[in-house]
């Protein structure tokens, strides 16, 4: 029998992924305190990856991985061509656009400039609003920009607000929730159908008793 | 450290000209006939007939005369184009191609993506689409005997989205989620749109209507069902019979829920998957509607096969 590779991301998901997995009773063979990147349970026919959090869909796009569990926000970002089959109920968070506090009118420039991590989450969600906007991609510290001039506002990741706050930024608008979602590669979702079903099934049971959200 | 040799790359040459071979022999076997869609096309007209294709991913060549033409993006298009406007009633053509596409991509601009597949012009719908459902599956099993068929009619689905009142770009949403096999938010996007208790069923259960036919069958006979959805339903059991009488049974899914990339078709689905592949080898079906466009309506169905991702594939299963 042929072995079910998961891809998990390293980070914000995998502590949470990883109390889910032991839960139900798939997890085992993973050592969360390691710096290895692939764990193998040869009784389950499972193994696990850990890789970028950015990197998982490609993985499971690619077929290397069969599963994946992934925030939505990196799904949106990456035009992907995956299977969501399950919502797991941790991990959530909101997109919002966020700008200096008290700040609600810009009319300095004929174009919103908006500095994000997420391009296409931003672009998307003003060309629907019709604005024009300015993109300035960074890759981290986004809260930086609007206080420095870089932009005007920004496309985050908000889960608490406390950066925001704490910078002296506010939330303008919220944009939609996220959360964590198991993903899956689109022929090993048929090669694989009744494991995986059985699978989703054991993680459906688990929903709602397991990693209770802050 | 060496990186691949000269004579590594001839002998990946030489896999995917057996491979090529292969499925020629098969395609002459069963009555094709050769045709070579021709190399350029012209970019204005070919835009306004095919929308589905991004202008940015078509690649432009400039004339002599300043004319812009593209490299062909896509062969179905090329041939229907060449033929439909001119057919003639009672022409029934089989028609098979060993071509190669071309696309601006992104990450490595211009890349030639090598395909072979089928047109079946003009023959009445029920005897074309076995013949080539079968053809499909005789190809697959030649390829990896471990192979799986996806199949459905998107008769189902456009007829039950027939039903739904709503606008183009909720009904696009709609389908995005169900291609996607998202429940979770699907469940959640049809709480808010005011649907009948009927449709409201099916969409919520549509991920399950999968499995061989008679378990589908058995399914989606406890819901909601109209005329168009019911033809679906025929369809896909007529070809049950023969495709159970050729041994290929245990190797249908099927999937209700099923929706391709292009929406040109209208009527029997399918998809072709290999083991250790990643994505599907052979995608084809039913695209009658596709060739009125072109000014005649005609009964047409192709599939198309992917021959780099089957060549990458085959030459893994050597090492």
């Amino acid at each position: 029998m042929d072995y079910i590779n998961i891809a998990l991301a390293k980070g914000r998901l995998a502590d949470k992924a990883y109390i889910m997995l032991k839960k139900a009773g798939l997890g085992d063979c993973i050592d969360p305190n390691s710096r290895k990147l692939i764990f193998k349970d040869d009784s389950k026919k499972i193994s696990f990856i850990y890789v970028k959090p950015s990197d998982v869909v490609t993985y499971v796009q690619n077929g290397v991985a069969d599963l994946g569990v992934a925030g939505k926000d990196v799904i949106l970002e990456s035009d992907s061509d995956v299977y969501e089959i399950l919502d797991l109920g941790f991990g959530k968070c909101k997109f919002a656009v966020a700008g200096l506090k008290g700040e609600k009118i810009y009319k300095k420039d004929e174009v919103l400039r908006v500095a994000t991590k997420y391009p296409k989450v931003s672009k998307r969600f003003f060309a629907e609003k019709e604005q024009r906007i300015k993109l300035i991609k960074l890759n981290g510290s986004v809260e930086l920009a609007p206080l420095v001039g870089l932009s005007d506002v920004i496309v985050d990741l908000v889960e608490t607000g406390n950066t925001l706050k704490v910078n002296g930024l506010e939330i303008i608008e919220d944009m939609f929730e996220v959360s964590a979602k198991l993903i899956c590669n689109r022929v090993s979702y048929r090669f694989k159908y009744d494991r995986i079903s059985k699978l989703l099934d054991k993680l459906k049971r688990l929903e709602g008793q397991c990693c209770e959200d802050n | 450290m060496q990186y691949l040799r000269i004579e590594d790359e001839i002998n990946y040459s030489k896999k995917r000209y057996e491979i090529r071979k292969t499925i020629e022999s098969i395609f002459l076997h069963e009555g094709y006939i050769q045709m070579e869609p021709p190399t350029f096309e012209d970019f204005d007209r070919y835009t306004y007939l095919n929308k589905r294709l991004t202008r940015e991913s078509m690649v432009k060549v400039i004339g002599g005369g300043s004319e812009v033409f593209i490299l062909r993006p896509d062969i179905t298009t090329s041939i229907i184009k060449s033929l439909i406007p001119r057919w003639q009633k009672d022409l029934k053509l089989k028609l098979f191609y060993n071509s190669t596409v071309y696309r601006n991509q992104e990450s490595e601009s211009v890349k030639e993506i090598k395909q072979m597949g089928v047109e079946y012009l003009g023959e009445d719908s029920l005897k074309a689409d076995k013949e080539v459902i079968l053809l499909a599956l005789k190809i697959l099993n030649e390829l990896n005997d471990m192979f799986i068929l996806e199949m459905s009619s998107s008769k189902y689905i456009n007829g039950l989205f027939n039903k739904i009142d709503a606008e183009e770009n909720v009904k696009k949403q709609l389908k995005n989620l169900i291609y996607r096999k998202n429940r979770y938010e699907l469940m959640s996007f049809i709480e808010d749109l005011n649907l009948s208790k009927d449709i409201y069923d099916i969409l919520a259960n549509i991920m399950d209507f999968q499995g061989s036919i008679e378990a589908v069958e058995y399914k989606i006979k406890q819901y909601y069902m109209n005329q168009e959805m019911e033809e679906a339903l025929c369809e896909i059991k007529s070809l049950n019979e023969v495709i159970e009488s050729e041994g290929y049974k245990d190797k249908i899914q099927v999937d209700m829920s099923m929706i391709t990339e292009l929406d040109y078709y209208d009527g029997l689905i399918f998809k072709g998957y290999l083991p250790n592949s990643y994505k599907a080898i052979i995608n084809g079906g039913r695209y009658d509607s596709f060739t009125k466009m072109f000014g005649n309506k005609v009964p047409a169905i192709g599939f198309c096969i992917d021959i780099d991702e089957l060549t990458e594939m085959k030459s893994k299963e050597v090492d």
